[in-house]
């Protein structure tokens, strides 16, 4: 029976160690699918990523080796920022270390707050947020709208209907933590907050949703003319979680990975990398057209 | 036939009015909800009904701790800049600190009374059986429950994730001023101070267990 433990033993290290997934022990040389037009509106894109631990800092890597292609002015976060204690070592173990490069190069963070992070972090200034849970901002043609998924109260819709009504901008994005679509097991799609969102979103002209909380890669085909994207494994990582349906466009649950996006008067390009610098999917979206209010209203 | 003997029979005539329990109880309470956000944070005007008196008791209660916030919040010490994640923190225990010292005798259901918890959990069962309803239990049911002893003037932990409030519940319920949220821990509800991060009230069985 002993003799029959230690390769039982080696046995079940030598499967635990197959299956975690790891990057590459050399990283795959940066490859660009984007076209990097001059004046288009460029940014990158991370979700559950506040963990502090290696596979955040080895993703974060990986966006300084893009940007050197791909030169992103900011950074849209889909929530769980900083996992676990948020005091200043904290944050610096789990944000200012990791993207010190970024910082220190002028790149901005645009934060959304997930159900792991401090409320408070609206206060904290590298978040960009203004001290609001929700807010708006505006790049080039973009109109980018941060919201608050774990407190969808009257008073934020209410801002969000007030403030894409009165938005002239041909593109409008939302990003927040909860997805609305999502093929995950762990969760699954926020329903609720999808009969109130959705509707919103498509008689505004939203195009493109980005969302985290799923520790997994999803592109959902276009529903009701919105592209949704759920990445919420730049830190985090819930291996083999997906189950794909026919909705799914793409899907990656094997490593963690970031996103980076390009937006021109009628489309967004896109690419998403892996933590080990693979090309996971990549593709172009486009605008959605004008929504009906806004056309009979002349915009 | 005169006038007013075909208006005698007509009325006779007339199915008596009748209405189920539940359609009565979503008149009641809308009612009530009409009453409250009409005297939001004002003297109520004469209570239409009993439910409209007891959620304008929840309104004076809240504003009876508002009130307390603000003097508490304008003193000196709360007044330095919040620049730092360090100094944010600071401000956070801080603010909590004050608001424990002069809430020291705080006790469970002093905002959230029985009578008041009761028309909550009214509100919510509306919710639940509402239109959206099942979507709501849906995501009650996918917003990672989490435990926790819940005490009056005690700080939410960071550690723990909060559940997603479903938004269809947040617009049974009545509104809040900005510095406050509700949140649910498990099936209780709590009222929380945002800035402060400090449980204010609670009550037990607000829903049941998602």
């Amino acid at each position: 029976m002993k003799r029959l433990l230690l390769p039982a033993f080696i046995a079940v290290i030598a499967l635990v160690y197959c299956e975690a997934p790891r990057a590459s022990a050399t990283p795959a040389a940066p490859k660009l699918t984007l076209p990097v037009i001059a004046d288009t509106v460029r940014f990158a894109f991370i979700g559950d990523m506040g963990t502090g631990k290696r596979p955040q800092y080895e993703v974060a890597a990986q966006m300084v080796e893009y940007r050197k292609l791909f030169p992103y002015d900011f950074v849209i976060t889909l929530g769980d920022n900083i996992y676990g204690s948020q005091t200043a070592a904290g944050m610096k173990a789990k944000f200012e270390d990791p993207y010190q490069a970024l910082l220190s190069d002028g790149v901005s963070f645009f934060a959304s707050i997930g159900n792991h992070d401090n409320i408070n972090q609206r206060l904290y200034k590298p978040f960009n947020m203004g001290g609001k849970r929700y807010y708006k901002f505006k790049k080039g043609k973009v109109e980018f709208y941060a919201l608050d998924s774990n407190y969808m109260d009257r008073e934020q819709t209410k801002w969000l209907e007030t403030e894409l009504s009165g938005s002239n901008s041909p593109w409008k994005i939302c990003y927040f933590h909860h997805p609305l679509y999502s093929h995950a097991r762990f969760h699954g799609p926020d329903t609720d907050l999808r009969a109130t969102l959705e509707p919103v979103f498509q008689k505004y002209g939203v195009s493109v949703v980005f969302s985290g909380h799923e520790h997994v890669y999803e592109r959902l085909k276009p529903q009701r003319g919105i592209t949704y994207f759920v990445l919420g494994n730049s830190g985090e990582l819930r291996p083999h979680d997906l189950s794909p349906s026919p909705d799914t466009a793409k899907g990656f649950d094997t490593d963690q990975a970031f996103g980076m996006a390009e937006v021109t008067d009628d489309a967004l390009y896109f690419q998403i990398v892996s933590r080990g610098g693979e090309t996971v999917d990549s593709g172009v979206v486009s605008r959605q057209a004008k929504p009906a209010a806004a056309s009979a209203a002349g915009g | 036939m005169s006038w007013t003997r075909r208006k005698k029979i007509a009325k006779k005539r007339r199915p008596p009015l009748s209405l189920s329990n539940r359609s009565f109880k979503r008149l009641a309470v809308a009612i009530a909800l009409t009453a409250f956000s009409a005297s939001a944070f004002q003297t109520p005007s004469p209570a239409v009904n009993a439910d409209a008196k007891v959620l304008a008791d929840f309104n004076s209660r809240v504003a009876e701790y508002m009130k307390l916030r603000k003097k508490v919040s304008e003193s000196g010490k709360l007044k330095k800049p919040v620049t730092s994640q360090a100094s944010i923190n600071r401000h956070q225990h801080l603010l909590a600190h004050e608001i424990r010292e002069a809430r020291e005798q705080a006790r469970q259901g002093d905002i959230f009374t029985p009578e008041i918890a009761e028309i909550f959990r009214r509100l919510i069962k509306l919710a639940e059986d509402g239109s959206n309803g099942a979507k709501m239990k849906q995501s009650l049911r996918r917003a990672e429950p989490v435990n926790l002893v819940l005490r009056v003037n005690r700080a939410y932990p960071d550690e723990l994730p909060v559940q997603s409030s479903p938004p269809t519940l947040l617009a049974n319920l009545p509104e809040l001023p900005k510095e406050l949220d509700y949140r649910l821990v498990g099936p209780n509800l709590i009222l929380r101070d945002i800035e402060a991060n400090l449980i204010i009230d609670f009550f037990n069985q607000a829903i049941k267990k998602p």
